[in-house]
């Protein structure tokens, strides 16, 4: 009985994304196409790349909320790459994106990573200051509107689909659903499978008794940031990719999609627990509220209010559930 | 007389465990009343019962023959009851007179505004009131020493007129002079009427200061009893429950080949000029009073803190620890004083807690975790040291303190330590727990290993080591042989003596 209390109560996010898509799939018969399935997961796709990344730092501890801003630089710095070299085949259009996506997401999260790790800055203050020099870059960089005439072949990576049919001539397989199950898969590896992984969740459980088992925190932390820009970055170029164009304002609010995703997937905001595929629960939980909400139309601003709501009652019982065990 | 101050029947549980059973004791006014017990007897939990912090889960609290129920502590303190803790509760921002009004600042007029000169002048005539001369009404708390901060605290409990006043430990920091200046305080509240509830594992302390004494025992009372009417072999049998043979399992350990040689380590306001060598096959103590730098000394040998001068060697060779990460390259291993904050990642399992400092070194390819072997060195350590856990995947929180301390040791065992730093080993943790920690220690000293010891409890310094470092006030004021030390020649070198 116990465990399965144990069971229900660490898997509640699961029973509430199923119930979700009961009700969704209840109320409006398109929710349960395969067409609108395939598109919830490109939909979920920048979400996760996000909340991915988003995973490490909370669970070292701390925050990041800089992720839409770092998102953004780096889909209008790819696509400024993309709109002065034209005539880039498929593949080099994919690794100027992911290229950029990497420069970018570097220098930001060296950037957080270097005020938290070395000068002790507050993760929410350095990354608020990320957000807003990000955010500035991004008009900078573009001249203040979006960055457009981005070739077809800059498309590929966000828009393209595999699996063509006489049905669907567009294809049925998302490339950027593909794209983005390896790089989480690949960030769940790193984080559940190595040392370094444990090294994270051991310096969010407590810094002093990871740094005095010989850890170097400082690094850990470090590199929890430039994993989270790095990801954020990547999920930026492919929103980019997606639109073929980079817009200055994309991604705005995102974090808060984000850190609502990775809290929903139960990892913890005080650091130490939680994991990436669990976070992809929730990024899934809620891409099924956007979704379903725009099916049942109701107005967008509402569904913000939405969306803040449950972060609140996801931190409400995450704390509920620590007093318990304390 | 009328008891003030009644538990009667008290019961308290907690899940899973019976942490009071049919507690009852009566408090008279104008006594000092010890409480004894090994640690997890039950003090703790009854002076919270007492003081508003927990409730009773059976039995009632009677204060001046009314049944009282506090549900937070201010409602005991404004009824008279007043706690004085081991960690003091001064605000070290404030001045001596702020902390004392604290909660109950006089007002201009009661009105909004603070009335500071009031305040001071009441805080300096109750120093003078109580003939504390060293401290004054405007002194800032941080720049007093510890004896003067309890001396606030004192004076804070005398200024809000309590009736009974418990103290968890109140000389554990103290040199002798200065328990001199509290024992007089305490008369004085003692001849006042007031009820003094006084915890304390210093037995000369007891038989100098208390009127009666209660014993409990794993979370019951053993007896209550008039102090001048037992020995002290009486109490601690009591306290204990039986004859304990060989307690600190005491063994020849033959010393070998130096381990690691200490060379005037200082460190700005911490310690200065500490120069020792342990030997191989040896443990040795390092023995201070709560604040003499003793955790300092060894945080900096381990490479947690940045030494001012000085210089340190393993087995010969000068090294230079930059991070514990060095320390444990060289086979060093440190057990922190505070299990919880410092010692274990609470919400971890026992597993993941028992192999961290060893992943650098034990993993596959490309940094991937090696979890075959880490469930293997788990499971075998744990058979090793006989920790009593459930399974390897149990949370560490959910394990007694011995058996957490057990993993601690484990956990450096397993990263091939040589040379153990432990600071306050066996702090809160049972009789049969330490007797068990000292067993493993004597082992691993015999197996080759070397042990510096930091400890404030003298009998175990005295049971455990082979020689004994004693520092006073971040220096080093001496060194005994385990054989020639007595309890009366190390605190004479760990005080400050009352001429300087």
């Amino acid at each position: 009985m116990e465990k399965v209390k144990s069971f229900a109560t660490r898997n509640i996010i699961v029973f509430v994304l199923i119930a979700l898509c009961l009700a969704f799939g209840l109320g409006s018969k398109a929710f349960i196409s395969a067409q609108n399935i395939v598109n919830l997961t490109t939909q979920m796709a920048i979400n996760a790349m996000l909340s991915a990344g988003l995973t490490f730092v909370i669970i070292l501890g701390g925050i990041d909320i800089s992720v839409g801003s770092v998102a953004a630089l780096a889909g209008v710095t790819g696509a400024l790459i993309a709109r002065a070299n034209p005539e880039a085949s498929v593949f080099t259009a994919s690794l100027i994106w992911v290229g950029s996506a990497l420069v970018v997401g570097l220098l930001c999260g060296a950037f957080n990573g270097l005020m938290i790790a070395k000068f002790k800055v507050v993760p929410m203050i350095a990354t608020l200051a990320m957000l807003n020099i990000g955010r500035g870059l991004c008009f900078v960089l573009s001249g203040g509107s979006s960055v457009s005439g981005v070739k077809s072949a800059y498309s590929f990576l966000g828009a393209a689909r595999l699996l063509k049919t006489v049905d669907k001539p567009t294809g049925w397989i998302p490339i950027i659903t593909i794209f983005v199950i390896i790089v989480v898969f690949i960030m769940h590896t790193l984080l559940s499978k190595t040392v370094f992984g444990r090294h994270v969740y051991a310096t969010g459980s407590n810094t002093h008794v990871a740094h005095l088992s010989g850890i170097n925190t400082g690094r850990t932390i470090f590199l929890g940031h430039v994993i989270c820009a790095v990801m954020a970055a990547l999920g930026g170029v492919l929103n980019a990719s997606k639109l073929q164009n980079g817009q200055p304002g994309a991604c705005d609010g995102y974090e808060m999609y984000a850190i609502a995703a990775t809290v929903l997937g139960g990892t913890s905001l005080s650091g130490g627990r939680g994991s990436v595929s669990r976070a992809m629960i929730g990024v899934a939980v809620i891409a099924v509220i956007n979704n379903g909400m725009n099916l049942m139309h109701i107005n967008s601003y509402w569904q913000k209010v939405v969306i803040g709501a449950i972060i609140l009652m996801a931190v409400i019982l995450d704390m509920a559930q620590k007093r318990r065990k304390a | 007389m009328e008891p003030n101050l009644q538990a009667v029947h008290i019961h308290k549980r907690f899940p899973g465990v019976h942490a009071l059973t049919d507690v009852s004791i009566d408090f008279y006014p104008g006594e000092v009343h010890a409480l004894l017990g090994e640690n997890g007897a039950g003090k703790s939990t009854l002076i919270k019962i007492l003081s508003g912090v927990y409730e009773a889960t059976e039995g009632t609290v009677l204060f001046e023959g009314k049944e009282v129920c506090f549900h937070v502590p201010g409602e005991a303190l404004s009824a008279g009851i007043a706690v004085i803790h081991q960690e003091l509760s001064i605000a070290n921002d404030l001045t001596v007179a702020e902390n004392i009004f604290l909660g109950a600042e006089p007002r201009v007029n009661n009105g909004p505004f603070l009335n500071r000169a009031r305040m001071n002048a009441d805080t300096q005539a109750l120093l003078d009131q109580m003939k504390i001369t060293n401290i004054k009404a405007t002194d800032l708390a941080r720049d007093l020493t510890v004896a003067q901060q309890q001396m606030v605290e004192i004076a804070k409990v005398v200024n809000k007129r309590a009736k009974v006043v418990i103290m968890d430990e109140p000389t554990s920091s103290l040199s002798e002079h200065e328990i001199n200046a509290l024992f007089e305080q305490l008369d004085n509240l003692r001849r006042n009427n007031v009820t003094i509830i006084y915890i304390s594992h210093r037995m000369a302390e007891i038989f100098r200061m208390c009127d009666r004494a209660t014993v409990l025992r794993d979370g019951c009372k053993v007896m209550t009893c008039m102090v001048k009417d037992v020995t002290e072999t009486q109490i601690v049998n009591s306290m204990v429950g039986r004859e304990i043979k060989d307690y600190y399992n005491r063994r020849a350990h033959t010393r070998g080949k130096e381990m690691l040689r200490v060379e005037g380590l200082s460190r700005a306001k911490e310690f200065r000029d500490i120069s020792f060598t342990a030997y191989e096959g040896e443990i040795l103590g390092f023995y201070g009073l709560i604040g003499a730098g003793r955790t300092e000394v060894m945080e900096t040998i381990f490479g947690a803190r940045t030494a001012d001068a000085g210089k340190v060697f393993v087995e010969g060779e000068e090294v230079h620890f930059k991070s514990p990460k060095d320390a444990i390259e060289h086979r060093v291993g440190l057990v922190t004083e505070d299990r919880r904050r410092t010692g274990l990642m609470l919400q971890a399992t026992l597993c993941h807690n028992i192999v961290l400092p060893s992943l650098p070194y034990h993993h596959k390819k490309f940094g991937f975790l090696d979890t075959r072997w880490e469930t293997n060195i788990a499971g075998e350590m744990t058979g090793t040291l006989r920790v009593k856990t459930p399974s390897i995947q149990t949370i560490i929180a959910n394990l007694s303190g011995g058996n957490q301390q057990k993993v601690i040791l484990a956990k450096w065992l397993i990263a091939n330590s040589r040379i153990l730093l432990l600071d306050e080993p066996t702090r809160g943790i049972d009789v049969n727990a330490k007797s068990e920690f000292y067993a493993l220690m004597n082992d691993f000293v015999a197996q080759g290993g070397c042990i510096v010891m930091v400890s404030s409890e003298l009998p175990e310094m005295l049971g455990v080591a082979d020689r004994i470092i004693v520092m006073r006030e971040g220096v080093q004021s001496g060194e005994i042989s385990g054989a020639e030390a007595t309890e009366h020649s190390i605190i004479q070198l760990a005080s400050v003596q009352s001429n300087v």
